[in-house]
């Protein structure tokens, strides 16, 4: 599965919007959306079904995203949502589908 | 005799026992029409200041994006900004009947049960720009005049104000300054239909949204803004929305904390987003 989020008001696969002081030539600036995914690992978990998660971090993911301190950086983040492998199992391949959202459960 | 009643007793006590497992049956198979987690709760984010996409980049972002950026920055709200010592969240707790949690039933709560308690706060909101409400750009933003409806406390960013409004009515719109927006997805063992049909809702704001109330920080303290806060409940809000045994599962979508626009009035078409959820890395 994949762990990714989604910008209200952006185009599909939006993530993250990042607004800081570490653009050029002028520093201050809102960067253009751009997608986030984190690759989630599922292993069974008898007597049934499995255990889907994730441990990293986010320069572990992408290096220097979150590097450089004192840049102010404002991170908007969209809607979490967790992806399936699709039908042909591979993540990241176009067929993959919405497995769950943020949200509650009232019993 | 004996032996004929007792074979007309166990005749009927295996029947009882059939129509009860069948009842049972009938009821899990109802709770499980939906897939359901365990459970959902608390759902708790931070929010962050909101800007406006960047469209048309005329600056690019060091490594590792290396990608377009618009400079200078632009919040959507033209009317209330973030003060040097603004924080922020939101969050709800889902409070089930028999509940112990102090959060659902501590001291001064008269919420009943089952509901889902909704609480949130951004504090040292400032005025972006002479208004309503807002003599002075940097001022505390109140832009509804009402008193408040939170006077014991406006919150401190990491808690809520208080007291509650769990009244359902009016009260807890009295001093509505900004408005959440959270469309929500329901699906739920409520719809129309014998024993209430499973289903899922058209995607909407809860209600008319969460109302705000900003008010000059109780008690007082060092910043100039005002706290912008919440502590209600879904139920106050939407009498009925919150029951028991309907197995209700609430998709939501991206938070927005809506300003109440250039009129002061919140919900009339001209409110824009001031806060959305995110994180902040200094």
């Amino acid at each position: 599965m994949t762990a990714t989020a989604q910008i209200a008001d952006s185009a599909p696969g939006s993530s993250v919007r990042i607004t800081d002081n570490h653009n050029t030539p002028s520093p201050d600036a809102t960067v253009v959306d751009f997608p986030f995914r984190v690759p989630v690992d599922c292993t069974p978990a008898p007597p049934a079904g499995s255990s889907c998660g994730f441990n990293t971090s986010v320069n572990a993911l992408q290096p220097g995203l979150f590097v450089v301190t004192g840049t102010s950086q404002i991170l908007e983040l969209g809607e979490v949502q967790f992806m399936d492998a699709g039908t042909d199992g591979t993540a990241g391949t176009g067929d993959d589908t919405l497995f769950a959202v943020q949200g509650i459960f009232a019993p | 005799m004996t032996d004929l009643r007792q074979s007309a007793y166990r005749k009927r006590a295996l029947l009882v026992l059939a129509l009860l497992s069948l009842g049972a049956l009938g009821f899990a198979q109802a709770a499980a029409a939906h897939e359901a987690p365990v459970g959902a709760s608390p759902f708790r984010l931070p929010l962050v200041p909101a800007f406006a996409q960047c469209t048309a980049p005329n600056d690019t972002h060091m490594d590792p994006f290396g990608s377009g950026s618009c400079s200078p920055p632009t919040p959507l709200s033209a009317v209330a900004k973030w003060g040097p010592s603004s924080i922020g969240f939101v969050r709800y707790v889902v409070c089930p009947i028999g509940s112990s949690a102090t959060f659902c039933t501590g001291p001064g709560s008269s919420m009943p049960l089952p509901d889902v308690r909704m609480t949130g706060n951004i504090t040292d909101v400032e005025c972006a720009a002479v208004g309503v409400g807002c003599p002075a750009v940097g001022g505390p933003y109140d832009p509804n005049p009402n008193p408040t409806q939170y006077p014991t406390s406006s919150g401190t960013g990491s808690t809520a104000p208080t007291p509650p409004c769990f009244l359902s009515g009016s009260p807890c719109v009295a001093s509505q300054d900004m408005t959440v927006a959270n469309p929500i997805r329901a699906t739920d063992l409520n719809n129309s239909g014998p024993g209430g049909a499973d289903g899922t809702s058209r995607d909407g704001l809860f209600g008319i949204g969460i109302p705000v109330d900003c008010q000059s920080p109780n008690p007082a303290k060092s910043y100039g803004g005002a706290d912008c806060g919440f502590n209600t409940s879904a139920n106050a809000l939407a009498p009925g929305s919150i029951l028991s045994g309907k197995s209700q599962v609430w998709e939501i979508k991206q938070v927005f904390i809506r300003d109440a626009g250039p009129d002061g009035m919140t919900g009339t078409g001209d409110d824009t987003e001031f806060a959305r959820t995110g994180f902040f890395n200094p």
